[in-house]
């Protein structure tokens, strides 16, 4: 359990990348959604101890995260947006390295290490350079970090960019496998969908919303996506309304087509476009 | 302080460098072998012993402070050092961790200064223990500065460059490549702000090329305590 109450980041530059943030995460995989620029990565860097608060207080499992920080840091586990991997080092090392990091014992490192590179699909290059891996292979080498750390609270920021659709079902299916909490940011709306349990909105260092899929998508009782000439909202070139379907049907002799609701919808609605008129 | 921990992490700094990439070395025992030839002609011989000796002492100390370089990389380049502090491993077992990652990253430079040595007699199974000794000393003394370097700075170039230039000052200037009798008193005092100015000392004494200053030996272990201490202060990990 994850509670974050008024939460701000300034950064020295003066950017306020976290504006009064306060939320519970207690599901079992959350996703942080939100654009680029959000504050998704300053969030999970806070959370994960690597980043001050400029102020508020988050608590994790009841240990708070300035006084407790030693505490909180065997229990969480968190894998960087934009971490690379030592290219002359294997994915073995890497996971190995990181285990020990984490205060694992010797004996419990070496198998856990392989059973989530087997895991991941990695065992047959377990030994290779990680200079000579895709960049597929390389993003999930970081995920069997993260499965194999026993860690109570998980944090991936990211995990799945550029992974190939079956990569990505290969670290959902590992994903789901870990015992802990799991709080991912991603950009597929897809993936949000399917492996997360709750959904956490953000929005210019705010979170907007927050909760199951399926309910947050249940405001648009009824309504259709419509696209055309006019619109609501703006989103680069396309102009989306939102309306019940019989109004949207009569609007298809004009040139408006008519999208499903998904995910992404929450996101124009929330500030993700802009509003035309 | 987690040796298992410190061992990983030499594992995958220098290890996994050296194994895959054992090239890379030479590049280190290039600059050293190719003084020890300059003294070699220039001296006509007379002063190879002591290139030998201060070879040994430029390699670690030139490999060690180029750890800036590669805790930079760690840090602003692939995020590991971010990794890292979200766990419970500490500033002085990452230090401990890229020193021993720097000694394994050297042992092929090592063994030709091991072959040079025993070739013009400089190793006894007393010298053998104060080179030992002295090594390791020294290689915590310039790891604690170079991991200080790459802690600090903004960006990966700026840390090279301070690097660079700090490895030409730690280990051109003190008496390495020549006897320290040459340099005036206050001269080498002052010099031996650099760990690598005991370290050559203390060498050139047991190895019988200049008259025995054990007082060094006391300088070398003040600068690795000191210097390890005010890098655990000073240098940055994490936001804190
Ligand atoms: N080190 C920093 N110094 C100053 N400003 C920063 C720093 N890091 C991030 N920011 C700013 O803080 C805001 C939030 O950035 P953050 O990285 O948290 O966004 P994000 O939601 O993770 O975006 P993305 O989807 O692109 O990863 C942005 O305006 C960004 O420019
Ligand atoms: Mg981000």
């Amino acid at each position: 359990m994850i509670e974050v109450s008024r939460l701000t980041k300034r950064y020295d530059d003066g950017t306020v990348a976290l504006n009064n943030v306060s939320l519970k995460l207690n599901r079992r995989i959350t996703s942080i959604l939100g654009r680029n620029g959000a504050g998704k990565t300053t969030m999970i860097r806070i959370m994960s101890t690597q980043l001050k608060p400029t102020s508020g207080t988050v608590k994790i499992n009841g240990l708070d995260l300035v006084k407790d920080r030693d505490e909180i840091r065997k229990i969480i586990a968190s894998i960087p947006q934009e971490i690379a991997p030592w290219d002359v080092a294997s994915p073995q090392e890497h996971v190995e390295m990181f285990l020990s990091a984490r205060g694992l014992k010797r004996s419990d490192i070496k198998h856990l290490a392989e059973k989530s590179l087997k895991e991941l699909g990695l065992w047959d290059v377990r030994d290779k350079a990680m200079g000579g891996l895709s960049g597929g292979m390389k993003r999930k080498t970081f995920v069997a970090m993260a499965l194999a750390s026993q860690a109570e609270i998980i944090f991936l920021d990211e995990p799945t960019t550029g992974l190939d659709p079956i990569s990505r079902l290969e670290v959902w299916s590992a994903l789901r496998k870990i015992n802990g909490t799991i709080v991912i940011t991603t950009h597929y709306m897809e993936e949000a969908k399917e492996l997360s349990d709750e959904v956490v909105l953000v929005n210019n260092g705010r979170p907007v919303m927050q909760g199951e899929v399926r309910k947050l998508l249940s405001r648009f009782n009824g309504r259709v996506r419509v696209e055309g000439p006019k619109g609501k909202y703006k989103v680069a070139d396309s102009h989306i309304s939102y309306m019940r379907i019989k109004d949207a049907q009569r609007l298809l002799k004009e040139g408006y087509s008519i999208k499903q609701i998904s995910l992404e919808d929450l996101f124009i609605m929330n500030g993700g476009g802009a509003i035309e008129d | 302080m987690r040796i298992n921990f410190i061992l990983a992490l030499a594992k995958f700094d220098g290890y996994s460098w050296l194994r895959r990439a054992p090239a890379t070395t030479i590049g280190y025992t290039s600059m050293p072998l190719a003084l020890l030839f300059l003294i070699y002609v220039l001296s006509g011989g007379r002063l190879v012993e002591y290139a030998v000796a201060g070879g040994l002492v430029a390699l670690m100390s030139t490999t060690a402070i180029m750890v800036a370089g590669s805790t930079a990389v760690f840090r602003i380049q692939l995020r590991i050092q971010d990794l890292l502090v979200a766990t419970n491993a500490t500033k002085v077992e990452y230090m401990f961790g890229m020193a021993v990652a720097n000694l394994i990253f050297c042992v092929p430079g090592l063994i030709i200064y091991a072959v040079l040595g025993l070739y013009f007699g400089l190793f006894t199974p007393v010298t053998v223990l104060i080179t030992a000794i002295v090594l390791l000393l020294l290689t915590v003394a310039v790891i604690s500065i170079a991991v200080y370097v790459g802690s600090i700075f903004k960006s990966i170039s700026s840390v090279w460059t301070t690097a660079s230039m700090l490895g030409v000052i730690l280990t051109m200037i003190p008496p390495t490549y020549y006897p320290y009798t040459l340099l005036p008193k206050p001269i080498l005092y002052i010099v031996a702000l650099s760990p690598v100015t005991p370290a050559s000392v203390i060498l050139q004494g047991y190895y019988g090329l200049a008259p025995v200053n054990n007082y060094m030996f006391l300088v070398l272990f003040a600068e690795a305590v000191i210097y390890l201490s005010l890098a655990r202060k000073y240098s940055r990990w994490g936001d804190n």
